[in-house]
């Protein structure tokens, strides 16, 4: 029987844009989460370490991000295997080209579509030549090989609705078709497996040690797989993953609304490491700056990254009817008769709020 | 602002100090006669609190007293927002402002020199004013306020006026909330906009700052991804390459293999190349033994045929050697008679030779005799010429003989003389006297002696030309005259003509004319011999010199003494040559005889040498065929036998037969191989191009890679995710930025609107006001009052409907609305704070009862501090308001 640590779409070096201060945190993590993957190995005992394509976000990465990860890997408990994917084609000048790739070690740049002898079992690897391709990765396997389990390791969508033909294609009964006893796939950031006729599993995303965005679904982990050859393989899953990406989305009814938001918002676990991303809608009035000014403090000193996103309000007006006779009043009607631009006017209409609070103190 | 005291030194008309104290609120008159300081106090109090002390300009400079060389000053205490003020200014020389604050009841100092300046305007409210300090349109909100001397009418609001104005209204209009929150909106707003509206551009604007870090980053990001740009075609560059090098080391390999190939086929042709040379070489040297074998066959039957030539010649040769032998005797015997016969020619010869020397030096004798004699006589001729020649010369240069031109000169001279003596006599008078008493007297005009004395009866003459005066002694004076004509020029030429002639003579030392030329022509005699005896001796010695005719002479009789040395016997008996010839040519027929001895020796000589040459040529040749016959006969000896050597031949033929097949079977296999070492070149040729393109594909490949990983090492990669990751927060930062100024854009327009509504409404009030002020001050029923932009523009009495022109009504009318206007506005102004308002005899046409309204009017404000100066006090005095005497304000 072999074990080993199923894992990938590290994306070393990924760029995070849309969190703007907090994407050097974000790629840090990346490294980070590899870290944590040679932990588990250490920890499990795994024979090897297979990472199925997409160790890196582009072929341009820093080259001394490459060597960061490197040096990281050679400290490895157990062998690792690498797969170039369809971020880090095996093409000239790509990442692979370094020449700490060259000297021999316990990595292995997996650059043939040829069997390798690994400890224990023999891997049938899939490289990715190019960023776009409608030919089957595993299509080369032969079906017939030697004793030892046979594990194939591909990069690619498995077939299904709304996959483009043009995302390396891999049947869903790639495993079965190739005789492999377990076919590690890498592409889909969620841990996903697949059944074979019989039930069993011998295919499985790994899906990305550690979030990329917001929106992923049971991401941040890796498989810990024991194969014994013509049996069924024993698959687990491990979470590795630290940052949390939480979307919230809220719609205001009054003041109420934004205290039981500020709570849930409190009550999230880990806030340091969480980057959340709030839309909020509905009901507004001036007076609830103050409680969503709060709010955004409580964001911006707790969590690692946050994002208010305001939809169009429905504005209260109640407050202008409050202002005394005179002209301020009269400024304040006369601003919300002005259509010009909505958004414009609700703003201009608390900026007015926001200023009259100030002088009245 | 209240007006507290004022003091003025040396301002216009105001020498020394003009002080004016303890001002109270409400109503005050100051008067004084015309001419006394009022209007220069005015202007001395808009000084003090507006104009800049450093300022030159002509309007400073007119303030200083006439005729002096002083400096105004100026010190207004005032007070403005609650606070009081004191500032003092020192104008043109030693320029200064000092503006103090009071705090705890004193004067503390708050800003000097420019920012004293500044600070007293910000504190009167009119923060920096443009335009000129003494134009009312440029006074601010004083405009209203102060009115100088016959300006009651306010003409055309200024801009700053306006401004003032709206502001004091505004904030009389507004709560403190509204005021605050216009200054915070305002403050707000300049933080996005200019004051005109654009958009700011200052350091400090939110906006500008994020957009300039905003493009910064762009053009970062830009270049960065230029530069990834520039890997991804290095990568593209480094991929291609990596694929040619791949080809064409396929190719290479492919070649090496043809290369290959072709190498072992050239080795195979090498090999057949090599036996063929061999087989090549094996037939050559059959080919030079058959030849070798060939050529002694040959060789013996030359010697055979030879040794038989050789033999019959010999026998030749030995007949005829006896004949020659016998020719060669009968030669050596004729030509020993011939050399006897020419010996006794050759005695004959030298006699006949001695014959004719001797008739040759007997003509030569004879020659030389005559040539010395002649000689001598030429001697003798030339010596006695030379001596002749010798003494010419001596008598020529003894003394100067005269010339042709001298002798021709002097006679011409000579005539002259005597021309101008002739002329000169016909000039002559002559005073002839002869006297009866003895005279004496003096010639005081003419020629000869001065001095005159006659006896009685002696006849005296005095010459003279054209006129002889002589003075008498007891007779005067007596005169005679002549002809006319210049004869003075005559006389100048003679004496000039007779001195000329005279040094002639003198310098040929004679006394004549005559002896001058009697020397002359024996000076030509003489040269004329001179040169007759140069060319006799010209001739005698024939162009040489007499020496030379002396060494012909002794050479001569040298040769005479040779020719006697041999022929003695000549001496004494001259030789006849023709005999001496005759004897020599009787000698001379034995040269004859010895040419035909010389001639027969001759060929009989040139025949024995033939014949013995023969005769030895026939023994040599004998010698030499007897000596080629033995070594023919040891040649044949040594040969092979014939019989061997044609066996050899026919062995050697037949081995050269198997050769020849042998070579054109390999040749034959040798043209089934090609070229191959032209095969093997071409694609050795072919392999070294690839060799040389893959290596420098290799090496290109090698520069790119590094380029690209040079590129790579940058961390292009990274800090463009940086980047980008900045510039999307600086965008989200800077669409919130620009949501809030247009925000705030809007809340300003809106704001804007409502305030400019606002003001229309309270300038109507300002017009309300005035009417008001006027319905309390008028005479007569008042109806409407207009007015465009705070002015009074028009106005309807109350008994009449129309509006009239302001112009149509009287002089007092007009002062009187445009005083209640005036007032209006500072009441407006006075609502914020209580304001000083200054009248400089400015109610002019107003008549007593309109002033006693006005004055009235003015005293029911008590927010007002009223300050009027005048010239007619008494118009004032009975109205019960203080009154102050500026003369009585002077400290000198």
């Amino acid at each position: 029987m072999v074990r080993f640590i199923h894992t990938a779409d590290w994306q070393v070096g990924m760029r995070a844009v849309q969190v703007g201060s907090a994407a050097e945190t974000v790629r840090r993590e990346r490294l980070e989460a590899v870290r944590r993957i040679l932990e588990v190995a250490r920890k499990r005992c795994a024979d090897f370490l297979l990472v199925a394509g997409d160790v890196f976000e582009d072929n341009r990465v820093d080259r001394v991000l490459v060597q960061r990860l490197l040096d990281l890997l050679s400290r490895s408990p157990c062998p690792v295997y690498l797969l170039p994917g369809n971020h880090d084609p095996l093409v000239p000048g790509a990442v692979w080209d370094h020449r700490g790739f060259a000297s021999p070690g316990n990595v292995t740049v997996l650059r043939r579509a040829a069997p390798v002898a690994a400890p224990g079992c023999v891997l049938y690897p899939c490289p990715v030549a190019s960023k776009e391709s409608n030919q089957d990765p595993t299509g080369w396997i032969p079906r017939e090989g030697a004793g030892l389990p046979r594990i194939g390791v591909a990069h690619g969508s498995v077939e299904g609705p709304n996959v483009s033909p043009w995302d390396h294609p891999i049947p869903r009964d790639a495993a079965e078709r190739c005789g492999l006893d377990y076919l590690a796939l890498g592409h889909w950031h969620s841990t996903g497996t697949f059944q074979d006729r019989t039930g069993a599993v011998r295919m499985a995303y790994s899906g990305t040690p550690e979030p990329t965005s917001f929106g992923e679904r049971d991401s941040g982990n890796v498989l810990l797989v024991e194969v014994e050859a013509g049996s069924p393989p024993s698959i687990q899953v491990i979470p590795t993953g630290r940052l949390e990406w939480v979307r919230m989305e809220e719609t205001l009814l009054g003041p109420k609304s934004l205290e039981g938001l500020k709570g849930r918002l409190e009550a999230l676990p880990e806030p340091g490491s969480t980057l959340i991303h709030l839309t909020l809608r509905g009901h507004m009035s001036p007076q609830c700056l103050d409680d969503l000014e709060a709010i955004r403090q409580v964001l911006e000193a707790r969590f690692l990254w946050h994002r208010i996103h305001e939809d169009p309000w429905e504005v209260d007006r109640s407050w202008i009817q409050l202002l005394p006779e005179g002209m301020l009043r009269e400024v304040a009607l006369r601003l919300l008769d002005r259509g010009e631009d909505p958004a414009v006017r609700d703003r201009a209409v608390f900026e007015m709020y926001r200023i009259l609070k100030e002088v009245r103190g | 602002m209240i007006l507290h005291s004022i003091r003025v030194r040396n301002w216009r008309c105001i020498l020394g100090e003009l002080s004016l104290e303890g001002l109270p609120m409400g109503v005050s008159v100051v008067f004084a006669p015309n001419g006394s300081g009022k209007s220069s106090l005015f202007e001395a109090l808009r000084a003090g609190l507006l104009w800049r002390h450093d300022s030159s300009s002509k309007e400073v400079k007119d303030v200083v007293p006439w005729g002096r060389d002083l400096s105004p000053e100026v010190t207004v205490e005032f007070s403005a927002g609650g606070t009081r003020y004191r500032v003092s200014k020192r104008f043109l020389k030693g320029g200064s402002c000092l503006l103090e604050r009071m705090e705890d009841r004193r004067y503390l100092p708050l800003a000097e020199g420019p920012q004293g300046v500044t600070r007293t305007l910000e504190v009167l409210g009119l923060g920096q004013r443009g335009g000129k300090v003494w134009d009312p349109a440029s006074w601010g909100a004083l405009q209203a306020l102060w009115i100088p001397q016959g300006g009651i009418c306010l003409g055309t609001v200024s801009d700053q006026l306006e401004e003032a104005l709206r502001r004091a209204v505004t904030s009389q209009a507004q709560d403190p909330v509204s005021r605050a929150f216009k200054d915070r909106l305002q403050g707000d707003f300049r933080r996005y906009f200019t004051d005109t509206g654009r958009e700011s551009r200052k350091s400090d604007s939110p906006r500008h700052v994020l957009r300039s870090r905003l493009e910064e980053r762009l053009k970062r990001k830009e270049d960065m991804e230029a530069d990834l740009r520039e890997s991804e075609a290095l990568q593209d560059g480094v991929a291609k390459l990596t694929a040619e090098v791949v080809e064409l080391e396929a190719r290479l390999a492919s070649v090496r293999e043809e290369e290959a190939a072709c190498g072992e086929r050239a080795e195979r042709f090498r090999r057949l190349e090599s036996e063929l040379t061999q087989v090549r070489a094996r037939r050559d040297s059959l080919t030079s033994q058959l030849e070798l074998v060939k050529d002694r066959l040959s060789r013996r039957a030359r010697v055979e045929r030879r040794i038989q030539e050789v033999e019959a010649e010999a026998q030749a040769v030995k007949l005829d050697l006896p004949g020659a032998e016998a020719r060669v005797a009968d030669l050596e015997e004729r030509l020993s008679r011939a050399r006897s016969e020419l010996a006794s020619a050759r005695e004959g010869v030298d006699r006949a030779r001695l014959m004719e020397e001797k008739a040759r030096d007997a003509r030569r004798l004879l020659e030389l005799r005559e040539t010395i004699s002649r000689l001598q006589g030429d001697l003798l001729n030339a010596r006695a010429a030379l001596g002749e020649a010798e003494s010419l010369r001596e008598r020529l240069g003894a003394r100067r003989h005269p010339s042709d031109d001298d002798v021709r000169e002097a006679r011409e001279l000579m005539t002259r003389v005597v021309t101008r003596r002739a002329e000169l006599e016909a000039f002559m008078i002559t005073l002839e006297m002869e006297p009866r008493v003895g005279l004496k007297g003096r010639v005081t005009r003419g020629e000869g002696k001065v001095e005159l004395t006659a006896s009685p009866g002696e006849r005296v003459a005095v010459r003279g030309t054209r006129e002889v005066e002589v003075l008498l002694e007891g007779f005067g004076l007596i005169r005679a005259s002549g002809p006319g004509g210049d004869s003075a020029s005559i006389r100048e030429d003679l004496e000039m003509v007779q001195g000329r002639l005279t040094r002639i003579l003198e310098a040929h030392r004679v006394g004549s004319v005559e002896e001058l030329e009697a020397l002359g022509a024996l000076r030509r005699q003489m040269e004329g011999r001179l040169a007759y005896l140069e060319e006799g001796l010209e001739g005698l010695l024939r162009g040489s010199d007499i020496s030379a005719v002396e060494a012909s002479l002794a050479s001569a009789r040298e040769e005479v003494d040779r020719i006697l040395s041999r022929f003695p016997l000549w001496a004494q008996c001259p030789p006849d040559p023709a005999e001496e010839e005759a004897k020599a040519g009787e000698a001379r027929d034995v040269f004859v005889a010895l040419e035909a001895a010389e001639g027969l020796c001759r060929e009989l000589s040139a025949e024995l040498s033939r014949t013995e040459a023969e005769l030895k040529g026939l023994a040599d040749r004998g010698g030499r065929l007897e000596e080629e016959l033995r070594a023919l006969g040891e040649e044949l000896l040594s040969m092979e036998a014939r019989e061997e050597l044609a066996r050899r031949l026919g062995e050697l033929q037949r081995e050269l037969d198997f050769a020849a097949a042998l070579e054109e079977d390999l040749a034959r296999r040798m043209a089934d191989l090609g070229d191959p070492e032209g095969d093997l070149r071409a694609a050795a040729k072919a392999r070294e191009d690839l060799e040389g393109g893959l290596s420098q594909l290799r090496s290109r490949l090698a520069r790119e890679e590094g380029q690209l990983e040079a590129l790579m090492n940058r961390g292009l990669y990274s800090q463009l995710a940086s980047l980008e990751e900045e510039i999307e927060d600086l965008r989200r930062e800077l669409a919130e930025e620009d949501l809030r100024a247009r925000a705030l854009d809007l809340l300003m327009e809106v704001h804007r609107e409502c305030q400019e509504e606002m003001w229309i409404r309270l300038g109507s009030a300002v017009g309300v006001s005035a009417m008001e002020i006027l319905r309390r001050m008028a005479p007569r029923p008042v109806g409407r009052l207009v007015l465009d932009r705070m002015s009074p523009a028009r106005f309807s009495p109350g008994e009449v409907d129309s509006e009239l022109e302001l112009g149509c009504l009287s002089g007092g009318e007009i002062e009187q609305v445009h005083f209640a206007v005036r007032l209006a506005l500072g009441l407006r102004l006075a609502a914020l704070e209580d304001q000083l308002l200054v009248m400089d005899d400015a109610l002019m046409a107003t008549d007593r009862w309109r002033l006693e309204a006005a004055v009235e009017e003015l005293k029911s404000h008590r927010e007002l501090q009223v300050l009027i100066l005048t010239c007619h006090p008494e118009r004032y005095a009975p109205l019960g308001v203080p009154m102050l005497a500026l003369q009585a304000m002077r400290a000198w």
